[in-house]
């Protein structure tokens, strides 16, 4: 019979790449298809929200130049959709374990593979919708091509490894206690308007900009900003090394975790 | 902890009297037992040295009551003797009545069923095990403490025996289950695992509902590393599912009956070594329980099957061993027969009455 082939001994690598590459499927299955808007959603959510801070901003009659070195569209696209990219890493990734409870009647699954496999995908389809929304917007003459386009990957990925630590960390009180979900969402919620996606850093006054200093996603959407326009200049003290030791220190607490917890969130 | 240990004693055939004294003292033994099993242990033993010492009486006078029972049977004058006596005849009668359907289901078993056989007790002796449970607790964790569900459980399942778990509702019959499939952690102890074992085939778990049945099918195929069999697996899926055009709706219209149908079909798709099923046949119609029987007479000495079920017809067609969770211990039976018949004498009926 065929199926005596599946089962020789497979090495713990290739069951977890066999796993990822099976809940990869199945989660790019659910993920364009568990709404109406599907995949048209992704490109269209960043472009509403451009759309209605724009309106709200010409509303208030303040056509003249903000952002010192940038056109305000671009700088607020690019805010946008890295910012997407890191709220729907974690967002998505917390909610992971949960979502796929049913999975884990096969042993081959364990709860953090979900959470694994949720960061490659949210990393794709952003990576996908920030091309896109560059190529749409060259279109309509915005400078939006990254100068430095190497820089800016770099800093994607550590963006994408900051939310991937986070949701690691987070997944653990979001699946195993129930109240944490509320008093989550609310913390992430300022999180939107704290890291200077729409409201430029420069504009708070220097006492509160010292504690919001401490937000590694406002390092990361300045820091992608200065790689994309070259006469763009943020508040001093924006450091990568800032976002890659926060990102890879919640990388190993989070696994520590998700060690330490595997069988509770897997029994609950 | 088996049978084995108690030799039958159905030599010769006792007189009604005698069997009614036996079974009245037994009774009144284990009400004994369980009124002092909470003393220290010197007045646990003068208690028992006294009450061995008034068995003899008590055994007198109910012999007295039965006499005198028998001869005015008119009006009734020992309404003890009454009671016990009409207790016991039903009681006897039921017992008998069980004992002929056993004699009858083994001969027919004898006469039209070539299935070979597996010698459950030789291969307790000499092994290889799939299972081993060694010393299992297990509570669950409320918000006002949790009571032991499982308390302290020792057994091996060898390689190619079938088992069947019986136990009331709340026995931990499922949760033996999920320990076994690694699902969850012991509090104490351990369960060692020398096999392949599926994952618990049951109403619920492994299928997600908003998939159709080939997307999770596809999916179970993937994490196995079916790889380029995937194709061939999910037409034996099909197959063994029958559930015709269904196999491409989502899961979540599906009936219980339907899940698992495709949840058994699945497990069946992959060569493990032991599959585990917990209430999966209960819903199931004629044709389902017929297919799973011969998928697993198929695999007779071969593959296993743990599996948990109130149904006493399919337990005694699929298992030959049994194992009856009772008060958080596991009893060990090497026929499936005496562990129904244990638990159904633990819940005082008798097996007749559904199977």
């Amino acid at each position: 019979m065929n199926a005596m082939k599946t089962h020789q001994p497979r090495t713990p690598w290739q069951v977890t790449l066999h796993v990822w590459y099976a809940m990869f499927m199945r989660e790019t299955m659910a993920r364009m298809s568990q709404d109406r808007f599907g995949p048209v959603w992704l490109l269209l959510e960043p472009v509403l929200h451009v759309l209605i801070m724009v309106s709200v901003r010409s509303m208030l009659g303040r056509t003249g130049r903000l952002i010192p070195g940038a056109e305000f569209i671009p700088w607020l696209v690019v805010g946008v959709v890295t910012f997407f990219l890191f709220r729907n890493i974690m967002n998505r990734g917390m909610a992971a374990i949960d979502a796929n409870r049913a999975m884990y009647a096969y042993r081959q699954v364990h709860p953090t593979d979900t959470i694994f496999v949720r960061f490659g995908l949210e990393t794709y389809l952003q990576s996908i919708v920030f091309v896109l929304m560059i190529i749409a917007f060259t279109f309509v003459d915005f400078h939006i091509v990254p100068y430095q386009p190497l820089e800016v990957i770099w800093v994607w990925l550590w963006i994408a490894l900051l939310g991937l630590g986070v949701a690691l960390v987070l997944s653990l009180p979001y699946s195993l206690i129930p109240e944490m979900r509320k008093i989550i969402t609310l913390i992430t919620f300022p999180l939107y308007m704290l890291s200077g996606v729409i409201f430029p850093v420069f504009m708070f006054p220097l006492a509160i900009r010292e504690y919001l200093m401490y937000n590694p996603v406002l390092h990361a959407v300045e820091l992608i900003r200065i790689h994309t326009f070259s006469t763009y200049h943020s508040v001093p003290g924006i450091e990568l090394a800032y976002v890659q030791k926060f990102a890879i220190v919640a990388i190993l607490f989070g696994l520590m975790l998700q060690i330490r917890f595997k069988i509770k969130m897997i029994a609950q | 902890m088996s049978v084995a240990d108690n030799p039958p004693t159905d030599s010769q055939p006792l007189s009604e009297e005698q069997r009614i004294l036996q079974r009245a003292e037994q009774a009144r033994r284990q009400q004994f037992k369980q009124s002092i099993a909470k003393l220290p242990a010197d007045v646990k033993e003068a208690a028992y040295a006294a009450f061995e010492a008034s068995s003899n009486a008590h055994r007198e006078r109910l012999k007295d009551e039965i006499k005198q029972y028998k001869q005015d049977s008119g009006d009734r004058q020992s309404k003890a003797a009454d009671v016990i006596v009409a207790q016991e005849r039903s009681a006897l009668a039921e017992q008998q009545k069980v004992e002929q359907k056993a004699k009858r289901k083994s001969k027919s078993a004898q006469a039209d069923d070539n299935t070979p056989t597996v010698d459950v007790a030789k291969r307790r002796e000499t092994g290889p095990f799939v299972v081993e449970v060694q010393d299992l607790w297990k509570r669950y964790h409320g918000p006002f403490g949790g009571d032991w569900v499982l308390r302290g459980l020792n057994f091996k399942i060898p390689y190619g025996v079938s088992v069947g778990i019986v136990g009331r509702n709340g026995a931990g019959k499922s949760t033996l289950l999920k320990l076994i499939a690694g699902m969850d952690s012991p509090d104490r102890g351990k369960v060692l695992e020398n096999a392949r074992i599926s994952w618990p085939i049951g109403l619920s778990g492994g299928l997600q509902g908003s998939m159709t049945g080939r997307q999770n099918t596809k999916f179970v195929a993937r994490i196995h590393g079916g790889g380029d069999d995937i194709d061939d697996i999910i037409e034996r899926v099909q197959k063994f599912a029958e559930i015709g055009s269904a196999f491409d709706q989502p899961i979540s219209t599906y009936s219980t009956g339907m899940r698992s149908r495709l949840n058994f079909g699945l497990s069946l798709a992959f060569d493990f070594d032991v599959y585990i099923s917990d209430e999966a046949t209960a819903v199931g119609d004629v044709t389902f329980k017929e297919k799973a029987r011969n998928a697993f007479r198929e695999r007779v000495g071969n593959a296993s099957l743990i599996m948990v079920s109130h149904q006493t017809g399919i337990l005694r067609d699929l298992c030959q061993a049994g194992i009856f969770l009772h008060e958080g211990q596991a009893i060990w039976y090497d026929s499936i027969d005496d562990a129904i018949d244990a638990y159904y004498a633990s819940i005082g009926r008798t097996p007749d009455k559904k199977s």
